[in-house]
């Protein structure tokens, strides 16, 4: 899966939330939006539904399973004290390949 | 794996295979819901509504995997009734070897903790759900011989209360059954004298039966039950 593929998932996944009631209103996501951290829309609630959604669009569509394990983010990109859409995307094109 | 989507109410309950875990899962059964249990061994259960799945819920793997599994086939998981638990024989702490201690930290505190967190990120997506563990008469008897086992079963209890407060925002309620003793398999074997001695501490003094297990875990399970949460119900035993 590439980036571009993994930020239409995160895409979907907003989606799926905002109309849901997860999310207040809807939103498109950049490289730096900020998914954890200091000017996330998601509060810790909406953070943990957005992976566990993400998760399965990311197995559903590459016919594997596959697992976000945030300590793996953390450690992919130590140097930020935030997640960004940008990080994730590079995360998931990683344990994806 | 094929899905279906049914109205019946879809209870996830672990350790199935024999004593209170395949009790709940009959009684529920029998009310009509279907059930997705676990155990290292194969099913006991045959019913048209049951799936069984062969999990060590102390590997992280197996534990995502077959609630993933479970997820994908029902769509969706109301109550969960995390039931798996080990209990050793009765040893001093000064002779509990350390495995003793490692074996019950894994099953019953790690374990419950890796089927309670995959099961409520499936409850946080469909905010709501229904989650029980189940902790033991020992927490409150104080019973010498039980340190290892006892601190495991308080862990329970602490870690529902916890995880009650961090869910209550996503509409799932978490509580504990703290049950006395139940004549299984594993109760028989400590003897007569044991099995007394221990009667004799509670302040019902007799042993419980399936179908009260079964009754709290109804009430917290009922739609009525909303607000209660981090609660725990000591069976036969004044806490």
């Amino acid at each position: 899966m590439n980036i571009i593929q993994a930020h239409q998932l995160m895409q979907d996944s907003f989606d799926s939330m905002e109309r849901s009631g997860i999310l207040e209103e809807s939103f498109t996501i950049e490289s730096s939006t900020v998914i954890l951290g200091s000017g996330s829309s998601l509060d810790s609630l909406g953070f943990v539904t957005f992976i566990s959604d993400l998760e399965e669009r990311v197995s559903a569509e590459t016919g594997k399973e596959h697992y976000l394990i945030l300590t793996e983010i953390h450690e992919f990109n130590a140097d930020q004290a935030f997640l960004s859409a940008g990080t994730l995307a590079q995360y998931i094109e990683k344990i994806t390949e | 794996m094929e899905s279906f989507e049914t109205a019946k109410p879809i209870m996830v309950v672990t350790g199935t295979s024999k004593g209170i875990g395949k009790g709940i899962a009959q009684h529920f059964l029998a009310d009509g819901y279907c059930v997705a249990g676990c155990s290292r061994g194969l099913s006991t259960i045959d019913d048209v509504n049951y799936l069984h799945t062969v999990v060590d819920v102390s590997d992280e793997n197996q534990v995502r995997s077959w609630v993933r599994a479970i997820r994908q086939r029902f769509k969706r998981i109301d109550i969960l009734v995390c039931n798996a638990g080990y209990a050793p024989a009765n040893l001093l702490m000064s002779m509990t070897p350390g495995s003793v201690l490692t074996d019950l930290l894994q099953v019953n505190i790690a374990g419950s903790f890796y089927v309670c967190r995959e099961v409520s990120k499936v409850m946080m997506l469909q905010r709501a759900g229904r989650i029980i563990t189940t902790s033991s008469m020992a927490v409150g008897l104080h019973e010498e011989g039980t340190s290892a086992y006892s601190a495991s079963k308080s862990a329970i209890v602490e870690m529902t209360k916890v995880m009650a407060k961090e869910l209550a925002p996503a509409g799932i309620t978490c509580n504990v059954i703290a049950p006395s003793m139940l004549m299984t398999d594993a109760v028989e074997d400590l003897g007569t004298a044991i099995i007394e001695r221990a009667l004799s501490r509670l302040t019902i003094k007799r042993m419980v039966t399936v179908e009260e297990i079964c009754n709290i875990v109804g009430f917290y399970s009922a739609p009525a039950s909303g607000c209660i949460t981090g609660q725990v119900i000591h069976m036969g035993l004044v806490c």
